[in-house]
C-alpha cells in the first residue's frame, strides 16, 4: 500500500491545536487518509510542531508499507483458469473464445 | 440470490446466454489473479485455495444475475470468496473466538507505546535491520482469520476501511478495530522476531534499560 498523504485545504488559522494523546489516537486513520479535512488538517500542524509524536508516525508508515510489500504475486495460471472454466462449463457457461487463454490482468 | 453463495436459480436451468457469459469471463474472470492471491493469504495453503478461488467463481456465475453492472467485480468476488472461505471453517468446526472489542483509539495508542519502548530498548532502527518481509508473512499466517482478512484487504489489496467493511461483511468500526488491532499485533510480532533472530542482543536491551533508569 503507497501511502500518499493527502494535501489538505483548511486554513491554517481555522485548525484547532491538539495535543499529542489526540495526535497519536488518529495515527492509522491519518496514515490511511480516511480522516476528514479538517482533522487531517489539525493532525498535520501537530506533527509540524511536535518532534515527539513523529518517529510514531513515520514507523507506523514505514510499517504499513513492509505489509504491502510482502504481497504475494500470484502469476496467472492456466492450470487454474482452465479448471475453472470446466467447473463453469458444467453450470451451463459457453466460452467466448475456446481454447484460449489470455494471461488476465495481475 | 439473498446473498452471495446462495443462488435461487442456476444458470443451467435457464437459457444459454452467450452475451452474459462473455461479460462474465470479461468481467469477473479476469480477476483470477487477484482473487487466486486474496484466497491464498486466506488458506496459506495452494491446493485449498485453488479449491476456494474455484467454488467463489462458481458461485459467481450462478449469481451472476444479482451482479450489477457498473460495480467493482473484484470486491464482489472478494466478498464471495471470504463468506465461502468462512463457510468452510464453519463446516469444519475451527472457528476461531473473535475478539473485536479493541477500541481503535486505544489500539493506535498502544501501537505508539509499542515503538517507543522498543526506541527505548535500542530496537527503533527495525526496518534498517532486517527484511522482515518473511516474518510478515510468518506473522499474518499466525494472526487470526478475521484480522487477517482486513489486513489483507486494506494494506495489501488497497481497499477503503468502507470498502473493506463490504467485503468482509462487518461495520466499518468492525473492520477498523479489527485492522488497528491486527497492525499492533503485527508491529509487536516483528519485534519478538527480531529479538528471537539475535538481531538485538540481550545486552543491548539490558544497557539500554539500565542507562534509562
Amino acid at each position: 500500500m503507497t501511502i500518499t498523504l493527502p494535501e489538505t485545504t483548511v486554513p491554517t488559522s481555522a485548525v484547532a491545536a491538539i495535543d499529542c494523546a489526540t495526535a497519536v489516537q488518529r495515527l492509522w486513520d491519518y496514515l490511511d487518509a480516511e480522516l476528514d479535512a479538517s482533522h487531517m488538517a489539525e493532525v498535520e500542524a501537530h506533527l509540524r510542531g511536535c518532534s515527539e509524536c513523529g518517529p510514531h508516525f513515520a514507523f507506523a508508515r514505514k510499517l504499513a508499507e513492509q505489509i504491502a510489500a510482502s504481497r504475494t504475486a500470484v502469476e496467472p495460471c492456466e492450470a487454474l483458469h482452465e479448471r475453472v472454466v470446466a467447473a463453469l462449463a458444467a453450470e451451463g457457461f459457453r466460452r467466448a473464445r475456446p481454447g484460449t487463454f489470455d494471461p488476465p490482468r495481475v | 440470490m439473498t446473498e452471495e453463495g446462495t443462488p435461487s436459480v442456476t444458470p443451467a436451468q435457464a437459457a444459454p446466454n452467450l452475451e452474459r457469459d462473455a461479460r462474465f469471463e470479461r468481467e469477473v474472470l479476469s480477476c483470477l489473479p487477484d482473487l487466486s492471491r486474496f484466497a491464498r493469504s486466506l488458506t496459506h495453503d495452494a491446493a485449498d485455495a485453488d479449491d476456494l478461488v474455484q467454488e467463489s467463481c462458481l458461485l459467481a456465475y450462478r449469481g451472476y444475475h444479482t451482479f450489477r453492472q457498473g460495480d467493482d467485480a473484484r470486491r464482489w468476488l472478494f466478498r464471495i470468496c471470504r463468506n465461502s472461505f468462512f463457510r468452510q471453517r464453519s463446516r469444519a468446526s475451527r472457528f476461531e473466538p473473535i475478539d473485536d472489542a479493541g477500541d481503535p483509539a486505544a489500539e493506535s495508542l498502544a501501537m505508539a507505546y509499542g515503538h517507543l519502548a522498543a526506541v527505548q530498548r535500542g530496537e527503533g532502527d527495525l526496518f534498517d535491520r532486517i527484511d522482515v518481509g518473511p516474518a510478515i508473512n510468518r506473522a499474518l499466517r499466525e494472526l487470526p482469520s478475521s484480522f487477517r482478512v482486513a489486513v489483507v484487504l486494506v494494506d495489501m489489496e488497497e481497499l477503503s476501511y468502507e470498502e473493506a467493511a463490504v467485503v468482509a461483511g462487518v461495520p466499518v468500526g468492525t473492520i477498523r478495530s479489527r485492522l488497528f488491532r491486527a497492525r499492533r499485533l503485527l508491529q509487536d510480532k516483528l519485534f519478538a522476531h527480531a529479538r528471537d533472530a539475535g538481531i538485538y542482543p540481550a545486552t543491548c536491551a539490558t544497557k539500554k534499560t539500565a542507562d534509562n533508569q
